[in-house]
């Protein structure tokens, strides 16, 4: 009958959608189609509705409109990250913005440690006062988030307190968590953190949350990426400018610094030379002595830049040998007590010390250079000390002086190349500004260091290490030195073989002659 | 000195008074009853670059260096050699 009433003409009343509930309680969504039935006068005996299950469609709806809000979200995100924002607002921000669109109680931040051991909660929404920036839990099983880190995706978690897979932290447990999902926050080098959210209530996060989430999380590992190559960018190219203008400053000086003996020889051999004037013997030996003199600055000044140029190039080469640090000290001796004149040097090395390996010539040099400084820093009678000691796995060497002393703030910097003080008291030195910066070289290239060390005693002490030579070789060298036969007949030639190879160890001997070193009269 | 002292090397002279590194140098290796030890040979001529010069086939030379030595590279190549 229904059916005929509606063929005479039944007119739709409209649709209208509402929540049906079954039988066993549950609800389903439904779209119900209603028509007013009438009988031939027109008058209205009933009507017809018919209800169809939507679930689907509201499903697909509810989705269609989560997706969207989160795509909301990952854009806002996205574009406050392009803005520039300090890092720590930009997390600010995004914890609100999770627990917001996903209507967690709870939404946390765990920035990974730099020892990559442990969390901390640098940020979130939720949690009890004074819990920021305070909580910390270890990575690894012993927390979500340090099993987030261990998996690298995202661990969804529905009962917290019954988990098997890691030991929940304390905090979480506090807050009565029973649900949560967490997410890796990964950079190229080390991962950031952590990024989670969680809820007391029984909560199912769907795929498309848990990949949401996942998305905010990579928009920040972005943003913070970019942060910190932009500063390091920044950090380069400072550093790349000061670099450039402490180059052009030390290519000013060196030119200064070689045109300068160079002008006095020029300005002797023209003297010399000149024909309207006649010079007496001891003007001329004056001048030439001069010339001599200078030649000497310009050659030391010119081996200095080379010296620098192979160890910034690391093509330096050391030829280290066994030996004591007595010797070695005193393989130096001839040479400081010329550069020490006018003070006195002390030495305090003990022959008991056991010994170094080191390289006999260049660790003189840098005695040299060190004696040299203490002697133009200081006032003339002053002493001048030079002492050793054995300190852990290393010989200590200290050169100290009566002068003014290093203040704190340059004892960095004077190692540094063409550095030049700042010091009003010790300005009237000269020099390239690479002695120090030779001595570091030469000293770290043997397995040592060298420092400014703090003195009781007014005056500059500076110290050096080198490493001790391996005791069980001890025996092998001496028993089984290496002899061997120089054939030369040029004595001075042989005599600088000779104290060369004694004094880095070797036996000895020599022939001025075929028949002394390979015939059998000798 | 080479039969009594036996060395572990020897250094040896090119221009020499009464004959030529390079003839002691024939004459060490050519006799057996020399100690067959490696030898630097230290020259100002050095008459050639290429390795294959005749003079350098010698079983007991390792290095020919040239005069003026520097002391960090005759030590360095000593070193070379006694290893």
């Amino acid at each position: 009958m229904a059916y005929g009433m509606l063929r005479q003409g039944p007119r739709a009343i409209g649709t209208l959608e509402y929540n049906l509930i079954r039988k066993d309680g549950t609800s389903i969504p439904v779209e119900v189609h209603i028509a007013l039935l009438r009988d031939a006068q027109g008058k209205t005996s009933g009507f017809v509705g018919i209800n169809r299950d939507i679930s689907e469609r509201r499903y697909a709806q509810r989705k269609l409109e989560a997706w969207a809000r989160w795509q909301a979200v990952v854009a806002t995100l996205g574009q406050r990250a392009l803005s520039g924002i300090e890092p720590d607002a930009l997390i600010h921000e995004t914890v609100n913005m999770v627990a917001d669109s996903l209507g967690t109680e709870y939404c946390g931040f765990l920035g990974l440690m730099p020892e990559g051991d442990r969390l901390i909660l640098r940020d979130g929404v939720g949690w009890k006062d004074g819990m920021i920036g305070s909580v910390v839990v270890e990575a690894g099983k012993n927390s979500q988030a340090g099993y987030t880190l261990l998996q690298a995706e995202p661990v969804v978690v529905e009962d917290l307190p019954g988990e098997s897979r890691f030991t929940p932290a304390a905090f979480l447990i506090e807050h009565n968590v029973l649900a949560g999902m967490t997410v890796l926050i990964n950079s190229k080098e080390q991962p950031y953190g952590i990024l989670g959210a969680y809820t007391s209530h029984q909560r199912h996060f769907t795929p498309e949350e848990i990949s949401l989430l996942q998305s905010i999380a990579n928009v920040l590992a972005m943003a913070i990426d970019n942060r910190r190559m932009l500063e390091a960018e920044a950090r380069a190219r400072q550093n790349a400018e000061q670099d450039n203008e402490r180059r052009l400053r030390a290519l000013a000086m060196v030119s200064h610094e070689l045109r300068t003996p160079l002008t006095s020889i020029k300005g002797f051999a023209s003297t010399l030379l000149a024909d309207d004037v006649v010079w007496d013997a001891r003007q001329q030996s004056d001048f030439i002595r001069t010339i001599d003199e200078e030649a000497d600055k310009l050659a030391s000044l010119i081996a200095q830049m080379l010296d620098f140029s192979k160890i910034e190039a690391g093509v330096f080469v050391l030829l280290p040998a066994r030996q004591s640090p007595h010797s070695l000290v005193a393989a130096a001796m001839p040479h400081l007590q010329e550069l020490a004149a006018g003070h006195k040097l002390v030495i305090r090395v003990p022959e008991t010390l056991p010994d170094v390996v080191a390289d006999t010539q260049r660790v003189g040099q840098v005695l040299e250079n060190l004696v040299e400084n203490a002697a133009k820093y200081s006032s003339l009678e002053t002493p001048i000390r030079i002492s050793a000691r054995l300190h852990e796995k290393f010989i200590e060497v200290s050169v100290a002086d009566g002068g003014p002393g290093i203040p704190v703030q340059e004892r960095e910097n004077i190692f540094q190349p063409f550095y030049r003080t700042s010091n009003t008291a010790i300005l009237k030195a000269k020099g390239a500004g690479l002695g120090l910066t030779i001595c570091k070289g030469i000293i770290e290239a043997q397995g040592g260091r060298i420092w400014v060390a703090e003195n009781p005693d007014p005056g500059a002490l500076v110290s050096f290490t080198l490493p001790l030579a391996d005791p069980a070789e001890r025996n092998r060298v001496i028993d089984d030195r290496f002899k061997i036969l120089i054939i030369e007949d040029e004595a001075n030639i042989r005599k600088l073989i000779s104290v060369n190879l004694s004094a880095r160890g070797y036996d000895v001997i020599e022939a001025e002659d075929c028949p002394t070193g390979v015939g059998d009269a000798a | 000195m080479l039969r009594d002292e036996a060395p572990s090397m020897v250094l040896l002279d090119i221009k020499l008074p009464d004959m030529s590194g390079w003839e002691v140098l024939k004459m060490m290796s050519e006799d057996p009853s020399y100690p067959q030890v490696p030898v630097i040979v230290m020259t100002a001529s050095l008459g050639t670059t290429n390795p294959d010069f005749p003079l350098y086939k010698n079983e007991n030379l390792r290095k020919v260096l040239k005069k003026p030595v520097s002391i960090h590279e005759l030590t360095r190549e000593i070193k070379e050699v006694l290893n």
